[in-house]
């Protein structure tokens, strides 16, 4: 069994929560993933870890099993932030697939002349300008590893966004006349 | 005041007003008549002339092209709309003359046919081109979802009308290629040899082109699903509603990716190898100059020992050979004990303590025992220790033995 040389920087990736995501700038150690074997061999080698490693469509990520009930709470916590984010991003004109370039003045702009937008930023965050509340709405996007920052300006969607719908779309509602699920 | 137009004139007057032609059909929805007047190259007379012979339209002070040389640019440079009706128009051509050359053998109907035969070549390639460009450019550009999903279902619509007009096409020429065999004509077999080529690779292409806009359509109903949905549960996250009506609870619970989970960052230990190491060194000594602890930095790690450093140390262990000692015992008259306590070593080996000449009085006993007398008599002496007590030592006196020398 051949480990690849890069283990030591995709489990540090990994390990901290982030993904690793085809379109981004770690798509090389993607590839690495995906080459041949490799997948099986590093799922066996980072299991003695107790990390196990899972792909989604077009990117890695850990999983563990350990569950606590802070730790549940905090994961409730956060994935609702993420439903306020997404709410937001897909009320743009610009929906947030994988490989959408997003332009934080562009957005600002964008927060200004629709009075919805607006009210659901001024929701998500507290900051002064709006310029500065985009910036830092896409910055928790990006720490999620759903974003990547590829200028001051620019954030691109990564392909990590698909867990975000997968699990958006394990959501069941129950029926209120309203809403069917896909 | 209107004479008809010849080619000539019509390519001339188009090549005057290039750039307003180039402007108006960059600017489909028609542009405002001030802005072509305010344009240097215009002036009313030209505007009304281009009017005169429709190369363009003037209506309520809006200007656009002419349809048809809009059409002409579009087909000529192969972008605008997919439209079935050219291959259609050549299929219907090749049909009546294949009809009229089986009546009337004229070479002014194969060359009719030939001719067909090329265009349905040459239309059914560009028309499948701007199929798979536009397909593209709807699923990446277009920003309305209803639009988009209609648009991509139009195309698939099209799709389908142009494979009909392929298998047409075969069906023509393998119905007729009796009839063509009976031509002696090297070009149109060569036209229809192409022609077949270039039939089936289209039909393959378009199969690839159905696969991609059946992908295209999923994902587009899909994710606008999705984002229909992220909504849905915002607005009932904002009722308090999301814990009641959804399953969101579970289904959260039920993730385990890491990043949802509390971050152990991962601390080593600084390996004590590594800090000896030079590296280490040169680290300690950043770290320490950022805290300001180098005072002392005067300090500096002692250069490279030169090779044999430690040889002389090595020959003053050895300088306290016993053999040495016992040998000068020998020569003397004194007791061994005596002459161990009270023999000045060489500077080199320092002074000895006490316990040291005891040790080694009693190492000599044991290992030079067949050179010493031991005579049974028990000397005694008084000593003062360090803590300046005073001892007194009863001790076995040994004599060297005279017959071992010789």
């Amino acid at each position: 069994m051949n480990i690849p040389k890069q283990t030591p920087e995709i489990f540090s990736i990994l390990s901290k929560g982030n993904f690793i995501s085809s379109n981004g700038s770690k798509g090389k150690l993607y590839e690495v993933i995906s080459y041949e074997d490799n997948f099986h061999i590093l799922k066996e080698f980072f299991s003695h870890t107790g990390y196990i490693l899972e792909h989604g469509h077009n990117y890695y990520y850990f999983s563990q099993l350990e569950e606590t009930n802070t730790l549940m709470e905090k994961k409730l916590e956060q994935f609702a932030y993420y439903i306020d984010v997404m709410d937001f991003f897909s009320s743009m004109d610009t929906k947030p697939t994988v490989g959408t370039r997003y332009r934080v003045t562009q957005i600002a702009e964008e927060c200004f002349s629709n009075e919805r937008l607006k009210q659901k930023i001024l929701a998500l965050s507290r900051k002064e300008k709006m310029v500065d509340k985009v910036a830092e709405i896409a910055g928790d996007l990006t720490t999620g590893g759903f974003f990547e920052q590829e200028d001051e300006d620019t954030y691109k969607v990564m392909d990590a966004i698909h867990y975000l719908e997968q699990v958006i779309s394990l959501i069941t509602i129950e029926d209120d006349g309203e809403q069917t699920n896909p | 005041m209107k004479s008809p137009l010849t080619i000539k004139d019509l390519v001339n007057l188009l090549y005057q007003n290039r750039e307003v032609v180039e402007m108006l059909f960059g600017n489909k929805d028609s542009l405002n008549k001030s802005e072509i007047l305010a344009r240097e190259d215009m002036s009313d007379e030209k505007l009304e002339k281009l009017v005169a012979y429709e190369i363009i339209h003037e209506n309520n002070n809006i200007i656009g092209l002419d349809d048809r040389i809009t059409t002409f640019i579009e087909e000529f440079l192969e972008i605008g709309e997919v439209t079935t009706s050219f291959i259609n128009d050549n299929i219907q051509t090749l049909n009546e003359n294949l009809k009229y050359y089986r009546i009337d053998s004229n070479p002014k109907f194969l060359r009719n046919i030939k001719r067909s035969l090329k265009k349905i070549n040459s239309t059914t390639s560009r028309e499948v081109m701007k199929l798979h460009k536009n397909i593209d450019d709807t699923y990446k550009n277009q920003d309305n979802y209803v639009i988009k999903l209609q648009e991509l279902d139009k195309y698939k619509r099209k799709r389908d009308d142009i494979i009909d007009l392929i298998k047409e096409s075969e069906q023509i020429i393998s119905e007729a290629q009796g009839f063509f065999n009976t031509i002696i004509d090297a070009e149109l077999n060569s036209i229809v040899l192409d022609l077949r080529y270039v039939l089936v690779r289209n039909r393959d292409y378009l199969n690839e082109i159905q696969a991609q806009i059946i992908d295209f359509i999923n994902k587009i109903q899909y994710q606008s699903e999705i984002y229909k949905k992220i909504q849905r549960l915002k607005e009932l996250k904002d009722y308090e509603e999301l814990k009641y009506k959804t399953n969101f609870d579970d289904v959260v619970a039920g993730t385990n990716a890491l990043m949802f989970q509390k971050r152990n960052i991962l601390r080593s230990r600084l390996s004590l190898d590594f800090l000896h190491s030079d590296h280490g060194y040169m680290l300690t000594q950043k770290v320490a100059a950022r805290l300001h602890l180098l005072r002392n930095n005067y300090r500096k790690p002692a250069g490279k020992m030169a090779a044999g450093f430690d040889d002389n140390n090595r020959e003053e262990s050895a300088s306290l050979n016993i053999e040495g000692l016992v040998n000068k015992f020998l020569q003397t008259d004194t007791d061994l004990f005596q002459f161990v306590l009270n023999y000045k070593f060489p500077e080199k080996a320092g002074d000895l303590s006490l316990e040291k000449r005891i040790s080694l009085y009693v190492g000599i006993s044991i290992d030079y025992d067949n050179k010493l007398t031991i005579s049974g008599k028990i000397g005694k002496m008084e000593i003062v220790n360090e803590k300046k007590q005073k001892l007194k030592v009863g001790y076995a006196i040994i004599k060297p033995n005279r017959k071992a020398l010789v």
